[in-house]
């Protein structure tokens, strides 16, 4: 169930802001049972970018060395818009199945 | 632990490094920078970490071997469409729509069972065995489409050899191959819908093309060209049993295939016979027919004095080896059941 809407929440994560990869694994990490192996994060954010769903750009830190930061694209906002569209949608139909059927 | 690395953080990422051996360079290096960067960060909450904090925060990271399976995976993971693992019920696959557009086609092809009945018959029985293997049918469907094709099948092997109740097996294979498509179309249709669910699940895959959700999916349409196609092959035998019928009738009453008699018996025959005069000395009933003019010049003339003659029916034979090879005689008689008309062949 976690596989194939990981991605999704990464990227309705970046909808409103851009991210580093640390922020981005501790937000998701807050979600009880979302993320097992934080480093399982990079891979995908790697795909992801090479799908063209998300740029990066490297920033300066306060602290420490510059960071990558991750931004959806156009293209990254219309898979997500897609995607929620379809989830409602499916998140209703189970939920009419496993809350049994009220009158 | 400022500035050194811990030896536990650089045998992970050493490990890292060979266990993603297989993932291109390129993505292999950001991944490891990261993937260090994010230790360090994590390592950094601790300012004085021991071994058993190490160890923790590369618990954390997570076993190399998933990192690199994640790698991997979304590398070779081209393909569009990866559903979530949440099956609601079956999804019809093509093998059905297969199986209703052989039903479909082979319904024409089972109704003129002269023409191509061994290909109806391949058509029936595959698309039996499609229907039985499916997962979208119930048992109880498959049954009660069996039974059709069943009746359907047995009918046109009875038909050919039935008399009056020759209507009743036409009927049934009329309902079999029309009745058994809809009904399993119907069903299809229904456990597709039922099936949305499972359709309509999430891709995995980011940035798939959005599943096939109207109305007209592609089963639709192939089953629909099947039926049209049907259609089509049906006016076709139609145009052709027409035809056809008039060829085999030319064919019959000038080939080898009539009823053989000899030259002897042929002899006997008068003009003015009775038509049981002409069966007792021949013995038989010839191929029955009308005198098609000018069909085999060499064998069979027209003979100027019967030029105006009507005849009610004719009957060709076939001469024996005492004839010349391909020899015809034609007997005619009129209305009154009288020989009018006899033809051997022209060298006799």
């Amino acid at each position: 169930m976690r596989r194939g809407t990981l991605e999704y929440c990464v990227l309705a994560l970046l909808r409103d802001e851009e991210r580093y990869g640390f922020d981005l694994v501790k937000a998701l990490g807050a979600a009880d049972g979302m993320v097992t192996s934080e480093g399982t994060i990079y891979p995908l954010l790697s795909r992801l970018k090479r799908d063209g769903l998300v740029s990066t750009t490297w920033e300066e830190s306060p602290s420490g060395p510059p960071r990558k930061y991750y931004r959806l694209t156009p293209k990254g906002q219309r898979a997500l818009g897609d995607f929620v569209e379809e989830w409602q949608r499916f998140r209703d139909a189970v939920d009419r199945f496993v809350e049994g059927e009220k009158s | 632990m400022n500035g050194t690395r811990h030896h536990d953080v650089g045998e992970y990422l050493r490990r890292l490094q060979r266990t993603m051996g297989d993932v291109p360079v390129d993505r292999r290096e950001e991944i490891l920078q990261e993937i260090e960067e994010h230790i360090a960060e994590l390592l950094g909450e601790y300012p004085e970490a021991t071994d058993a904090d190490v160890r923790n925060v590369l618990e954390r990271v997570g076993d190399p071997e998933d990192i690199a399976a994640e790698a991997r995976e979304r590398v070779e993971d081209h393909s569009p469409n990866q559903t979530v693992a949440v099956v609601v019920r079956p999804r019809n696959s093509w093998t059905d729509s297969a199986a209703i557009a052989l039903l479909i086609l082979s319904g024409p092809l089972i109704m003129f069972p002269l023409f191509r009945p061994e290909v109806a018959l391949i058509g029936w029985f595959v698309a039996f065995i499609l229907v039985w293997l499916s997962v979208v049918w119930s048992t109880r469907d498959k049954t009660k489409a069996s039974l059709a094709m069943t009746a359907g099948l047995l009918s046109a092997l009875l038909i050919n050899g039935s008399g009056d109740e020759g209507f009743i097996y036409f009927g049934l294979i009329l309902f079999a191959s029309i009745w058994t498509p809809i009904f399993l179309g119907l069903k299809l249709r229904r456990a597709s819908s039922a099936g949305y669910l499972e359709e309509s699940s999430i891709s995995g895959s980011v940035g798939a093309a959005p599943a096939e959700t109207g109305r007209w999916n592609t089963n639709t349409k192939l089953i629909l060209g099947c039926a049209i196609v049907a259609v089509a092959v049906t006016a076709l035998l139609i145009a052709q049993s027409s035809d056809g019928a008039d060829e085999s009738l030319t064919h019959d009453m000038f080939g080898d295939d009539s009823p053989e008699i000899t030259q002897t018996q042929f002899d006997e025959v008068q003009l003015g016979d009775s038509r049981e005069e002409v069966l007792s000395i021949f013995g038989r009933e010839g191929d029955s027919g009308s005198v098609v003019s000018g069909s085999d010049p060499e064998a069979f003339e027209e003979p100027e004095d019967v030029g105006a003659q009507q005849f009610d029916d004719c009957l060709t034979y076939s001469f024996d080896g005492s004839a010349a090879p391909g020899a015809v005689a034609v007997v005619c008689f009129d209305s009154s059941d009288e020989v009018v008309y006899i033809r051997g062949p022209r060298d006799s």
